[in-house]
């Protein structure tokens, strides 16, 4: 239940209702999540008058403002194609002319296109108070802790090459599970592996394949791929991919 | 807190409370035209609006977001041009031409296409078909299938505003239909105009004074005992009206599923048990003042269960040590039903001799199939509303295919006589069965008669996964015995259907599934002659929710084993696919093979079948798809440059029936007014399927009249005709020969009273009233004569031996003509990871004449879709607790626009006697023959035998594993 709105017209301003300790504050972007009914009593910070939606591209970074909601993301010419057509399969259009990127990385789980993507891409986040700087990687298995009383602004992402394969029972259909792949500019691999699980999993360079699937299938939910195809069909996609890289 | 906004061009100053989002708001505001479908992620769309010109749903939204913007609904795209002294714009073009395309079926989503639509429109210059199906992706329609509404964009695009589409009748048509002026065309939908408006039509548009909020307490368990409930602080909770459990209301035995008496199955439900038999069973009802008290009073009911063990595989529900589900012990049996083996019902069908056959037989052919449980997913949830009315009769407004089977169901149940209850049923937002069923009626209606106010109560979209019906799954055995020159010698098919937890629909969904998919070959040369065919069945109780009627009715689940066993045969034997089954296939003049031996429970009588389009089915069908340059070509086969992609064709060849004969009734009233239109009164429930335009077709080609002259009304048992309702695929048969009986009536009467003008004239050749011809909304005598039926109807009500020119009549069918088809796919499937792509759909059918092309085809694109669903990703599976795995429709994937494949309709020339204007059904039989068309497919692509359902990536990879 909500028991507060504020529309702040700057991001000092949001950032100190966000910092509050009472009553509970959440940022508010697309509303897509936060809009539905929920026992607990927050208060919530529209973010849509503070113009965090930029898109800034160059050669090597491009950035996004975590305001920017999917479809114009998938509109905007700066994004390369792959990227765009990842977001294009987050969710159906209304949905993307309504989900921020930063609803998306907030509240997505490891059937998210979008998460698995920034993942691959190894892709920063800047959070403010303090514009720090942290990498994805890092904020999904600490977002609790890291969001507390903060904002993330911006994701920067190096746009590398990425590619991508899925299984899907329908074409628009959640992944069963993907594979998304890219390489960096000195050449190593970054593979993330996603579905209908918690989570995306970035595979380590150090350890065997077979041993992390082990533990990304046991996280999967409803248990609705069996080890065998996932052990089966993982290293068919990573090796078409790799192919596609080469 | 005060939101300020531009809602449809008007500066608006609104209240909001800051939980509301902007669907709560603008509903209360009175825009209608956004609807709910239930969900919790905005995965419907049902609730589109434009925000800043962008498509939104406005339930995923907060009201306090919208302050500032610019919100727009159907509200203010357009009006109908006719308003009396006030002039109008009209219709916007793109409504209209949804209108001309048949793009709206039960019109819920219609205003969320349009308004998505609009979007892309404004936001595209030259959209294409691509753009536009993307635009309109956020929007589910489970009717359509897509095409009309894509294909009602593109023509708005082009700006054929003008033009009425007009779908040609096959030539083979010609003949019969000739001098028809109405019947035979793509008439515009009747009530078109409402729906492209956002009218308020549907059953959560009405609002009472005083009106309640229902919920359900639904058990989280499986299989339990309920010892007690405290209801003590739910009670004392502020704006809770009533309460309700077990011990509060009287404990009556009845049937869940709207058929005809006698209910053809056990009674084994109770409005409130003592005991819960799946997770989503009820528990206890509230009524409060809004729907978040009555949610906070169900978290505030404390139940102590006494857990016990569920049975949740219907192949251990019949073991000996297996807990019984129905261990009550005033369960009602019905014929074999059997409460203490878990089973609901029991078939055991022999035609022939079926041990002979099989002794005739070179080859024997066995394999097991399965069939999952799948959900309707009609947009629209189930939603009710009840109160008193002013003489105390309690009125049920409900969503509801079975209007008069629900009045007369519950009855009992609520301590009422019938002609006290009036059960009226506005428009519905899609049904395909799910609302074949008296789900929540009496729930509403119980709370009302606790509380004597109005109750409304609407299903969440996870309700209807948890606790209303679904497909029964099925695990079917089948055997064949064929000789080697093809000839089917004998055929076996034993079935064990899941019922879930109660037995509603459960023996009839199942005889269907043999009466029809087993009637299909009956075999050649003697066999031909004197068919073998054993069809058993056991239909057990587990601790899942329970299945019931869904679009098909059985006969899909029979049509998977059998199409995908006629494949394997034929390959094996070396002999083309389709010429064996033509070979074998039931044809014209034959006995339909079971109405010999099986009525559902009646007296069977011999049914002949008069007329089959198979063959003709299967050339249009095949020329469509390009069969002859695809199948056994291997370049076609294979994709250059991917090895691992190989392409596949494959045909299914189904049957399904036209109403149940000796037992589906329909009628019809139709009375004349004085401007010469006409008022039609049915009890046939159009759940989006255009019927109401079919039957005013049929009633204007015989009154000589505009189609739009016959005003439609359904259904209200107060006012209206008896009539079943909507199944059993019978509207256009069995109601629409009610229509045009009545109108028959009207028609000779009117003629009559210009035979007696005519004949007043002076001077003229007198006429005798056989010879009058009605057109053009005139009674037109021999030498040429007319006189308009506006002046025969002022001058019957006003001027001289005045009377109320009126028909009624009812019908009711000795036989079932069964419709045929064929049904062809094309996919790709990645062999090393089993991906499958269908990349095509084609259906040719024999529905005997075609009243409407334009709804016709719109059934079997709509169904086709479901169809292809049922073959690739729907299905709804449960922990080992019972706990669904799917609640919305993220985990229960329906088809997008920006997904479908293209599909091709395609109708054969036949004439079914039977009928005054020689149709058959239509509806039903789409969904027949998509998944095993997919699964020979698959086989013809890369040898892959997938026997269950559906057709999943992995299920198809460990078929290829196999074949290593």
């Amino acid at each position: 239940m909500i028991i507060e709105y504020h529309r702040p017209q700057n991001l000092n301003d949001a950032l100190t209702l966000l910092a509050r300790k009472t009553p509970i504050t959440k940022p508010l972007a697309g509303g897509t999540v936060l809009s539905q009914k929920h026992k607990e009593q927050y208060a919530v910070v529209d973010l849509q008058a503070l113009e965090l939606g930029k898109i800034t591209s160059s050669a090597k970074k491009i950035s996004i403002g975590t305001m920017a909601t999917l479809q114009e993301i998938v509109e905007n010419p700066k994004i390369p194609q792959e990227l765009r057509d990842i977001v294009q399969l987050e969710s159906s259009r209304n949905l993307r002319n309504m989900g921020t990127l930063g609803g998306c990385i907030v509240t997505g789980d490891g059937r998210s296109m979008v998460n698995a993507a920034l993942l691959c891409l190894n892709a920063a986040l800047i959070i403010e108070p303090g514009s720090k700087k942290i990498l994805f990687q890092d904020w999904i298995h600490r977002k609790k802790e890291i969001m507390k009383g903060s904002l993330i602004t911006t994701v920067a992402i190096d746009p590398m090459p990425l590619k991508f394969a899925c299984i899907r029972k329908a074409p628009k259909d959640i992944p069963m599970l993907g594979v998304f792949m890219r390489k960096s500019r000195n050449d190593i691999l970054r593979i993330v592996i996603n579905g209908n699980c918690i989570l995306p999993f970035l595979l380590s360079s150090n350890k065997k394949i077979p041993d992390e699937l082990i533990k990304i299938h046991s996280e999967y939910r409803f248990k609705d791929i069996s080890k065998e195809y996932f052990y089966g069909v993982i290293p068919v996609l990573i090796h078409r991919l790799k192919e596609e890289l080469s | 807190m005060k939101i300020f906004f531009t809602l449809n061009e008007v500066k608006r100053e609104i209240d909001i409370d800051l939980s509301e989002t902007l669907f709560t708001v603008l509903r209360r505001e009175g825009i209608f035209s956004i609807k709910s479908g239930g969900c919790k992620h905005g995965e419907c769309g049902a609730c589109t609006v434009l925000m800043d010109g962008k498509a939104i749903n406005s339930c995923s939204i907060l009201a306090a977001q919208v302050d500032g913007h610019v919100i727009q609904t159907v509200e203010k795209l357009g009006q109908h041009p006719e308003q009396g002294w006030k002039k109008t714009q009209g219709l916007d073009p793109l409504q209209e031409n949804f209108i001309r395309a048949g793009a709206i079926q039960c019109g819920y989503c219609t205003p969320a296409m349009l308004l998505a639509a609009k979007s892309a429109l404004k936001d595209h210059s030259k959209p294409s078909e691509e753009d536009i199906r993307d635009a309109i992706s956020g929007i589910l329609c489970r009717c359509t299938g897509y095409k009309k509404p894509v294909e009602a964009i593109v023509q708005t695009l082009r700006g054929k505003t003008g033009s009425k589409l007009n779908i040609p009748l096959n030539v083979d048509f010609a003949e019969q239909s000739k001098g028809w002026e109405k019947v035979g065309k793509s008439e515009q939908k009747v009530d078109g105009v409402k729906l492209v408006q956002g009218k308020p039509a549907f059953t959560d548009d009405f609002k009472m004074p005083g009106m309640l909020y229902a919920k359900i307490l639904h058990s989280p368990h499986a299989h339990a005992r309920i010892i007690k409930i405290d209801t003590t602080k739910a009670k004392k909770l502020k704006g809770v009206a009533a309460m309700l459990t077990w011990q509060d209301i009287p404990r009556v035995l009845y049937s869940t599923a709207g058929q005809s008496d006698p209910i053809p199955g056990p009674l084994d439900s109770v409005s409130l048990d003592n005991k819960v038999r799946f997770v989503g069973d009820r528990v206890a009802f509230v009524a409060a003042e809004t729907e978040e008290i009555a949610l906070k009073a169900i978290d505030l009911l404390k139940v102590d269960y006494e857990i016990l063990p569920p049975v949740l595989d219907s192949s251990e529900a019949m073991k000996k040590d297996s807990p019984m589900i129905h261990d009550e012990k005033d369960y009602v049996n019905f014929g074999d039903s059997d409460r203490k083996k878990n089973l609901a019902a029991s078939i055991r069908i022999d035609i022939g001799n079926v041990e002979h056959g099989f002794d005739c037989a070179d080859r024997i052919f066995e394999k097991d199939y399965e069939v999952p449980k799948v959900q309707q997913a009609h947009i629209e949830p189930h939603v009710v509303l009840t109160y008193w009315d002013e003489d105390d009769r309690l009125v049920i407004r409900t969503s509801t295919q079975v209007p008069f089977h629900a009045r007369r169901q519950l009855a009992p149940v609520l301590g009422l006589p019938i002609k006290r209850i009036r059960v009226i049923k506005p428009r519905i937002g899609g049904g395909f069965g799910g609302k074949q069923e008296v789900l929540i009626e009496d729930v509403a209606a119980h709370l009302t008669i606790a509380t004597g106010r109005p109750v409304r109560l609407e299903y969440t979209r996870e309700e209807e996964f948890i606790a209303a019906r679904s497909r029964h799954p099925m695990k079917i055995h089948l055997k064949t015995g064929v000789k080697n020159d093809g000839s089917i010698t004998a055929n076996e098919m034993y079935a064990l259907t899941d019922t879930g937890a109660y037995g509603c629909h459960a023996l009839t969904v199942t005889g269907n599934t043999g009466h029809k998919s087993m009637a299909m070959y009956v075999g050649d040369g003697e066999f031909r002659k004197s068919p073998n065919i054993r069809f058993y069945a056991d239909i057990v109780y587990t601790n899942t929710p329970p299945a019931g009627a869904y679009r098909g009715y059985g006969v899909p689940q029979g049509f998977w084993p059998v199409e995908r066993h006629m494949e394997m045969i034929a390959r094996e034997l070396h002999l083309d696919p389709i010429e064996f089954r033509l070979k074998n296939a039931i044809r014209s003049g034959e006995i339909h093979p079971f109405s010999t031996a099986w009525s559902e429970g009646r007296e069977p009588k011999p049914e002949v079948i008069n007329v089959i389009g198979l063959p003709e089915c299967i050339e249009k069908g095949k020329k469509a798809v390009g069969w002859d340059k695809k199948f056994g070509n291997p370049t076609w086969h294979r994709v250059p440059g991917k090895p691992y992609l190989k392409r596949g064709i494959g045909i299914a060849t189904v049957m399904q029936g036209t109403a149940i004969p000796y037992l589906d009734m329909g009628g019809a009233s139709i009375k004349m007014n004085d401007d010469g239109s006409f008022n039609l009164l049915v009890g046939a429930t159009d759940l989006g399927t255009g019927s109401d335009t079919i039957l005013a077709q049929m009633a204007a080609e015989i009154l000589g009249v505009n189609t739009d002259d016959v005003i439609v009304y359904s259904s209200d048992t107060d006012f209206t005709p008896f009539d079943k309702g909507a199944y059993a695929s019978s509207t256009t048969y069995i109601s629409g020969t009610a229509v045009v009986k009545a109108a028959q009536i009207v028609a000779e009467r009117i003629k009559q009273r210009a035979t007696d003008l005519f004949n007043g004239e002076l001077d003229r050749e007198k006429v005798d009233s056989s010879q009058i011809h009605l057109s053009q909304s005139k009674a037109f005598s021999p030498d040429g004569r007319s006189i308009s039926l506006e002046k025969i109807g002022h001058a019957s009500l006003h001027h001289s031996d005045q009377e109320q020119i009126m028909g009624v009549a009812s019908y009711m069918s000795p036989i079932a003509p069964p419709p045929f088809a064929a049904q062809f796919a094309e996919v790709l499937v990645d062999i090393q990871t089993g991906q499958v792509t269908v990349e095509n759909l084609v259906m040719a059918v024999d529905s005997g004449m075609i009243i409407n092309p334009l709804a016709a085809t719109g059934q079997i694109e709509g169904g086709m879709i479901q169809a292809l669903g049922y073959a690739v990703c729907e299905e709804m599976t449960y922990d080992q607790k019972g706990q669904s795995h799917q609640k919305d429709f993220i985990d229960y994937h329906i088809f997008r626009a920006d997904e479908v494949p293209p599909m091709q309709a395609i109708f054969v020339g036949t004439y079914e006697p039977s009928h005054p204007f020689g149709a058959k059904a239509v509806a039903e039989i789409p969904l027949d023959g998509v998944a095993p068309a997919v699964g020979n497919a698959i086989l013809d692509a890369c040898g892959a035998d997938v026997t269950t359902l559906p057709a999943t990536p992995e299920r198809v990879w460990k078929a290829i594993q196999k074949l290593k």
